[in-house]
């Protein structure tokens, strides 16, 4: 865990309750349990920014789970890091498969309406800073014990202690939203019953800023990443309804894909080795040839990209 | 006949063109692995190597000659 920081806000969420929390570039969030055993559902936003927010699915690219060292990625087109996982107690089993559970599916299996929903408690968190239940997203979920097999998810015992935490750096401004989630009383996400979390903000010092814009420039450096600057357009829209502009014409990246004929010459030898794998890796022998070159690049020259870790580190 | 010079009559061996598409992104990674320079020039060159150089890593009973 972080060494002794101050803090600079420090705040114990209640049952069905969240808050939303600016957390600026340097800074660290800490989210600990009181009690025990409490399943936390996380939203983050750029602060600066409403419309850049963490994207689950994107982290999820990476794996099933958050753990030490990984970033809390936002969304295409910038898919910037926004947080860094620094620390997490191993009671603390993260998951990026399931979605906030809300009300209308509590009201469906239990058949008990007013049950609080993931949206219910992130709107009224996120209501403060001008947002709305449309704003909410997929969440990062903390202490959730989630497996799965053929058919889906599951949940099993939450295994949070007492006093286990999990620290984020911000790596930019960010709105953090961590809420008590929803439905924890009547599942095993919080043991059938509602606990209280604390949340500390902890003002950043010369390391933790020195170390956020490290990695801020370690991931934000690629030719590819997009700014509002490059949008087609950047204006937000306002209007719910949808009409298409009749002026407005797409410009793809690199469209149209052109082909081009490549003879690769190889000895009947040659070409007999290859043979034992038509059908399984191309339909034709230039389809076969192109797959074997692939397969080749991807196993020899691809390299990890964003993905700066080291997985055999995080699964030791 | 007593002059004739000794030639190496083993056959030339049979070679097969195989006609392999790559778009203009595909054609990119081709470039990196031409200014590396390992594995020939020309595009077919770099391809086939590059082949060849899977097989001997995935499929060393495929008798591909180093």
């Amino acid at each position: 865990m972080t060494a002794v920081r101050k803090s600079r806000i420090d705040v114990v969420l209640e049952p069905v309750s969240g808050k939303a929390i600016p957390v600026m570039k340097g800074e660290t969030l800490r989210i600990s349990l009181v009690e025990g055993a409490q399943h936390i559902e996380f939203n983050c936003f750029n602060l600066n920014d409403h419309k850049e927010y963490m994207s689950a699915g994107h982290m999820r690219r990476e794996s099933f789970r958050a753990g030490p060292e990984r970033m809390v990625w936002s969304n295409p087109p910038r898919y910037r890091p926004m947080m860094k996982i620094v620390a997490m107690s191993p009671s603390c089993c993260s998951d990026l498969l399931v979605a906030g559970g809300v009300s209308r599916m509590l009201e469906a299996q239990f058949g008990i309406d007013g049950l609080s929903g993931f949206d219910d408690t992130m709107a009224q968190a996120l209501g403060e800073y001008g947002l709305t239940a449309e704003d909410t997203h997929d969440p990062l979920n903390l202490w959730l014990n989630t497996e799965w097999d053929h058919v889906g998810t599951f949940v099993t015992a939450n295994s949070g202690k007492a006093g286990d935490a999990v620290e984020m750096l911000a790596l930019m401004d960010v709105l953090a939203v961590p809420a008590i989630a929803a439905g924890a009383n009547f599942s095993l996400s919080g043991n059938f019953s509602y606990k209280p979390v604390r949340v500390e903000v902890l003002e950043a010092d010369g390391a933790s800023r020195e170390q956020a814009e490290r990695e801020w420039q370690a991931n934000t450096r690629l030719k590819t990443q997009r700014t509002v600057d490059d949008y087609k357009l950047k204006t937000i829209r306002t209007e719910r309804t949808l009409a298409p502009a009749e002026s407005y014409q797409p410009d793809y990246v690199n469209f149209p894909i052109e082909l081009t004929d490549i003879d690769v010459l190889f000895s009947s030898e040659e070409l007999q080795s290859i043979w034992p794998l038509r059908g399984r890796m191309g339909a034709t022998d230039g389809e076969l040839v192109r797959t074997l070159f692939f397969h080749w690049y991807v196993e020899n020259r691809k390299k990890h990209g964003l993905r700066l870790y080291s997985p055999q580190k995080l699964h030791a | 006949m007593a002059d004739s010079k000794i030639v190496d009559d083993a056959p030339a061996p049979r070679m097969a063109t195989v006609t392999v598409q790559f778009d203009q992104q595909q054609r990119r990674l081709l470039d990196f692995l031409r200014a590396e320079g390992t594995f020939g020039h020309e595009d077919g060159e770099i391809i086939r190597n590059v082949v060849l150089d899977y097989l001997r890593q995935k499929h060393p009973d495929a008798g591909v000659k180093k």
